[in-house]
């Protein structure tokens, strides 16, 4: 099912679709339309509830400095290789394909403006796919700025 | 699948000796759980016989679970090879076929047959063959007034001759309904052909649109939930027998365990008829149709889901604590991600909760 997102208009930043309140904005404009009863019009006073505050149970808070633990530690989980942090393309947009490395101390670019994750030297924010049952969120980042996509 | 097909040859240039390899003759999902399990999944219920053969030629056969129907799988050495068949002693076991060419490293034409014979269709288990649609049915056939250039070429481009994509999509469609893919997905799926629709919304005919949507409307179920997907045909039959229900025949077994697809058709089917010019005014005509599969009309239908909709998303609208959110329903499958992993063992997927520029699924007052 991913694939089709790749065909979309390339018009938003995040590729997330949030459906429950689309499906109430979408009850309301129906309502107003006259297609449906017009007694169905506070699905858009539902609809603002859900679009702001679903997302705040979502919210990891991740600073620079755990993020780069992280990726680290899932290249080497992973076995995968430390240049993919470092360099041109890479996450920290270096054009220096040598820079950094597993002992070096050089900088590694994570105050970069674009950067999604890591950015600044402080704190930073993604949304989790998904909260398990005890609501503690799975922290994955699900979503994308099609910018890094061009880099 | 219905009707004969065309036999279909294919040029083979191999070794003396075909390695071994496993045939298994039945329904797309029969094929899809014994390619999905690495040859693992099979049941007897669906074992094929072996009918007639010889050096040239082997039939095998086999009938549907519910009697109405036989296919026929058949090879044939056109030239350059030859089988040699021999039948097992045990009738559970399948016969080995070897085929044989004729002269080493020579190219030989091996051809395969596959057809269906409605032997036994009774008022109760009629042959209803699926209508599809053409390209030209499928897709607009010129572009909407005030349109964008862009638009008139893509369609230019779509009804064109050798525009072997729109040949190749129309393989899926049908007056009735949408199938989502092949092989493996030959059947209804609300998900996948509501988030086609979106997508094909500029350039679809309103005959598409209007199947995928009455397809999607027919499927609701009593408390207003959208069918994730239909099974039909012989594997009907089969999951009938699991479900110790063998008197429902072949009768279509009905799928609604995904959460997410609950929540597409509304988005897309306002955007369709409030928003693209070959939907609009057309909304009325549709929803009052009356459903084929189920009573009451499209509308009524359309409002259960609304209820639905409505019934879950009450308690977090009036009191937003997250015990309020709403879960997948099933322990492992509810939305696009389609496995456990996929949501990373959550219940609670961020895409059907939470909204970040949701461009996608907006709604036109939204934009």
């Amino acid at each position: 099912m991913c694939l089709l997102l790749l065909l979309m208009p390339v018009e938003a930043l995040t590729m997330s679709a949030a459906l429950i309140p689309a499906a109430l904005r979408a009850i309301a404009t129906l309502s107003a339309a006259n297609i449906l009863p017009s007694n169905y019009s506070n699905a858009t006073q539902y609809a603002e509830v859900w679009e702001t505050q679903a997302s705040t149970f979502f919210q990891v808070d991740i600073s620079s400095t755990n993020a780069q633990a992280r990726l680290n530690n899932y290249i080497q989980q992973s076995n995968l290789s430390s240049a993919l942090l470092y360099g041109a393309g890479s996450l920290n947009g270096s054009s220096n394909s040598s820079a950094g490395g597993m002992s070096g101390n050089m900088s590694l670019g994570w105050d970069d403006s674009t950067q999604l994750i890591g950015g600044g030297p402080d704190v930073s924010t993604f949304y989790a796919l998904s909260l398990k049952a005890d609501f503690s969120p799975v922290e994955v980042s699900r979503q994308w700025k099609l910018e890094h996509a061009d880099e | 699948m219905s009707q004969t097909d065309p036999p279909s040859s294919l040029m083979l240039s191999c070794p003396p000796v075909l390695a071994d390899a496993d045939i298994v003759v039945g329904s797309v999902r029969t094929l899809r759980d014994y390619v999905e399990s690495g040859g693992n999944v099979t049941n007897s219920i669906f074992n094929y016989t072996l009918g007639n053969y010889n050096d040239s030629s082997v039939q095998l056969v086999r009938k549907w679970i519910n009697g109405t129907t036989v296919q026929y799988l058949s090879f044939d050495a056109v030239s350059g090879g030859s089988f040699n068949v021999t039948p097992s002693t045990n009738v559970t076991l399948p016969p080995n076929i070897a085929f044989s060419l004729s002269t080493p490293d020579t190219n030989a034409t091996l051809r395969f047959t596959t057809s269906y014979n409605f032997t036994g269709t009774t008022p109760e288990t009629p042959y209803q063959p699926l209508q599809g649609l053409d390209r030209a049915s499928l897709f607009l056939t010129s572009a909407p007034d005030n349109s964008t250039a862009i638009l008139g070429n893509v369609l230019s481009a779509i009804q064109g001759p050798g525009s072997a994509i729109a040949d190749q999509t129309s393989f899926l469609a049908y007056t009735d309904r949408f199938f989502a893919g092949g092989w493996r997905f030959l059947t209804y799926f609300g998900r996948d052909t509501l988030l086609a629709l979106r997508l094909l919304l500029p350039v679809i005919s309103p005959t598409s649109a209007e199947a995928i949507l009455g397809a999607v409307l027919e499927r609701v179920n009593e408390t207003g939930t959208i069918c994730h997907e239909e099974t039909v045909g012989d594997y009907a039959s089969f999951v009938n027998i699991q479900n110790n229900q063998s008197e429902l025949g072949n009768t279509p077994v009905y799928n609604y365990v995904m959460l997410d697809t609950d929540f597409l058709l509304l988005p897309v089917l306002a955007d369709y008829f409030l928003t693209t010019p070959q939907g609009a005014n057309r909304s009325m005509d549709f929803l009052a149709q009356n459903s084929t599969l189920k009573n009451g009309t499209f509308s009524q239908l359309l409002i259960e889901n609304v209820n639905h909709v409505l019934n879950l998303s009450r308690a977090f609208a009036e009191d937003p604590v997250r015990e309020n959110l709403v879960p997948i329903r099933d322990p492992t499958v509810g939305n696009w991600r389609d496995s456990s992993s996929g949501l990373g063992y959550g219940i609670y997927p961020f895409d059907v909760e939470s909204e970040c520029a949701c461009f996608f699924f907006s709604c036109p007052l939204k934009r």
